[in-house]
């Protein structure tokens, strides 16, 4: 088991320092730097410049300025943004909680909604209920994370029951802890509804059909002619082996927390790392550019960590093999 | 004749309307009334205006904004008759050929609005047949080049095995890690933004290739992988063909169809990031249409109360995306009916 982990651990290593890589590439590749646009401000002296580029090691060969991106990554540096003026690494971690709290809540209620559903919808498979999620969830698979979100501001410009955009409004000054987080959960509904809509569909048909299959084999007929109880049937037989294919997809989902809400983040101006990225893009700020593109890609990375982790224990199988 | 009729069969009815599409987009010169960038002024956000019939006649009725701070429009009275065949606003046929003749066109004062207008007065209707151009272009060539990049690195890591495929495959999962919207964003902010369309549609299909091509070259390993010890290639090798001739002869003719189904069911990605990336404004720019910048023009609350029909696009948008799903589906059925009835 601790050679599989390591294994594991070495690979990640890898991909991870290929990911560095190809993030400085780009950076390298993108035309002038970051010092050309400051260049132009008239406010800053020549001088400056030199010594900003000095510092920096913009004019060394590549191998050496690659060489120091990567110590100053592993001390935790991931370089200056030049649109805010402040460390990339400050500027992400204030952004993480409220794109956490957002994802977070988008996979509660869609994972707290799609599997009971699917559960009920494989026990009568072809049934009404059946029929028209199975149908919702094809629609949720094909709409763009980004039409789903701008319906739901046309949601909230028809009724008037949501807030609309950001994450907080101006409350009057007096108002104390409890009114904040009530309004903050205002803002978070409709966000959180629409990105949880959006994996529904994934979830419901993966579900539907890991129930139907474990539904179909012969250890649960014999569980049942054993005449054990249905409870037990249901969590011990039923529902434990069913799960199984979704934890990969779990791992997946905890991956994209700080990524997947990107477009929703933007339309519904959410403060989070989406919003973030594209204000980076557009301002070419490439060092915020490519701390967050990072953190994105390590989050991911140790989903899939998470993930083949929690298969390991729940799933016997998977031991044997490796 | 026999041949088409089992063509469209086996496509399926999702098939066929996305082939009407695809005509329709590619003849939108002809099928469109007016050019993506032909504005109306006094026309701002102006509804839908269909032709009627009247004395016999089809007619476009003429509107008139009545009120421009609440954008109210009202019939002047008057009307154009509605000509088809016609001659009318001169565009260059797929960017070359002069022409003229659109489908049915109307006259000066007054202008058919299938589904309105936008905030310059342009049609809604011909500027959606331009941008799903652009959808299906752009997604085509993306899927193609991708797919070659994909299929060759799949091939040569499944085949020569090894270190070979170590390299590959990690390359490919590094790709894979990082999430595809902030590496379509990276790639696009290392690009100069101002770029003429061509270019920028070039930049944005050369990014999605460059996310894409990653996943397929996986499972095309894993396919070869699995025919490399299968008798009829073991054979081969062992009467002496050459890599090229197993290759093009035993390992591509037998992944031809999971490779179609795979094809069909990976494009609505490439749809929805050409979409997006406009919707973002890191796309193709005014006065070019694509799917996703009209969508975005009808994002604000503005302009959600006064000209709704430009969310069409999105709706459009996810029509195609459901329509490549379903063919992807049909044709992954039709080849598991002849896999278990046939081969074996």
């Amino acid at each position: 088991m601790t050679r599989a982990l390591l294994l594991r651990l070495s690979h990640m290593v890898v991909v991870l320092f290929g990911i560095v890589l190809l993030s400085f590439v780009m950076m390298d590749f993108a035309p002038g730097d970051f010092l050309t646009q400051m260049a132009l401000n008239p406010q800053i002296s020549p001088r400056t410049i030199a010594a900003l580029r000095e510092q920096y090691g913009l004019g060394l060969p590549f191998p050496e300025q690659f060489g120091r991106w990567l110590t100053a990554l592993l001390r935790g540096n991931l370089g200056y943004s030049f649109s805010y003026h402040l460390p990339v690494s400050t500027l992400i971690a204030q952004r993480i909680p409220m794109t956490l709290l957002l994802t977070g809540t988008a996979v509660l209620l869609s994972w707290g909604a799609a599997l009971p559903l699917a559960v009920f919808g494989a026990r009568r498979a072809g049934g009404v209920l059946d029929r028209s999620l199975l149908s919702f969830s094809y629609l949720s698979i094909s709409f763009p994370s980004f039409f789903l979100a701008v319906l739901g501001l046309l949601l909230a410009e028809k009724t008037g029951l949501f807030p609309i955009g950001g994450a907080r409004s101006s409350l009057p000054a007096g108002a104390g802890e409890g009114a904040r987080i009530l309004d903050l959960l205002r803002h978070l509904i409709l966000p959180a509804t629409t990105l949880a809509l959006g994996s529904f569909g994934v979830l419901y048909r993966l579900m539907r059909s890991s129930v139907l299959e474990v539904i179909s084999q012969p250890y649960m007929n014999a569980a049942r002619s054993r005449g054990l109880a249905e409870r037990i049937l249901f969590w011990r037989y039923l529902f434990r082996n069913a799960i199984n294919p979704l934890v990969t997809l779990f791992g997946l989902e905890l991956g994209g927390l700080l990524s997947g809400a990107a477009f929703t983040e933007m339309v519904f101006g959410w403060p989070g790392m989406g919003r973030l990225m594209l204000h980076a893009v557009m301002t070419r700020d490439l060092y915020l550019v490519m701390g967050g593109l990072l953190m994105g890609a390590v989050l991911l990375l140790l989903g899939n960590l998470l993930a083949d982790g929690l298969l390991y224990l729940l799933d016997p199988r998977t031991r044997e093999t490796s | 004749m026999k041949g088409w009729r089992a063509f469209f069969r086996r496509v399926g009815r999702a098939g066929t309307l996305l082939i009407l599409l695809g005509a329709a987009s590619l003849f939108a010169e002809f099928l469109a009334p007016y050019r993506y960038d032909s504005v109306r002024f006094d026309l701002p956000y102006a509804p839908a205006v269909w032709p009627h019939w009247s004395k016999g006649h089809l007619v476009v009725p003429v509107l008139r904004l009545a009120d421009p701070v609440s954008r109210r429009y009202e019939p002047t009275g008057e009307s154009v008759p509605l000509r088809f065949f016609c001659r009318g606003e001169t565009v260059r046929m797929w960017g070359v050929l002069p022409t003229s003749r659109h489908l049915f066109c109307a006259a000066a004062p007054g202008r058919v609005l299938l589904l309105g207008a936008d905030l310059f007065g342009r049609d809604l209707f011909s500027r959606l047949l331009y941008g799903m151009r652009i959808s299906f272009l752009l997604s085509l060539v993306g899927v193609s080049l991708s797919f070659s990049i994909g299929i060759l690195v799949g091939l040569v890591a499944g085949y020569a095995g090894g270190w070979t495929d170590r390299i590959l495959m990690r390359s490919s999962e590094i790709v894979m890690a990082v999430p595809s919207l902030y590496l379509l964003m990276g790639l696009r902010s290392i690009v100069p933004y101002g770029l003429s369309g061509l270019s920028v549609a070039l930049v944005i299909t050369a990014s999605l290739a460059l996310v894409g091509w990653a996943s397929l070259a996986r499972v095309v390993r894993g396919l070869v992988r699995s025919l490399v010890s299968r008798d009829f290639v073991l054979a081969a090798i062992a009467t002496g063909a050459s890599p090229a001739r197993i290759i093009f002869r035993h390992l591509l003719p037998n992944m031809r169809y999971y490779l179609l189904v795979a094809v069909t069911l990976s494009i609505p990605a490439f749809i929805v990031g050409e979409a997006g990336l406009s919707f973002l404004g890191l796309g193709l720019s005014e006065p070019r249409p694509s799917l996703g910048n009209i969508l975005a023009e009808g994002q604000s609350l503005e302009t959600m109360e006064s000209a709704p029909w430009l969310l069409a696009a999105g709706g459009l948008i996810v029509l195609l995306v459901v329509l490549f799903n379903r063919l992807g589906d049909v044709l992954r059925e039709a080849q598991e009916e002849a896999g278990s009835g046939g081969s074996s």
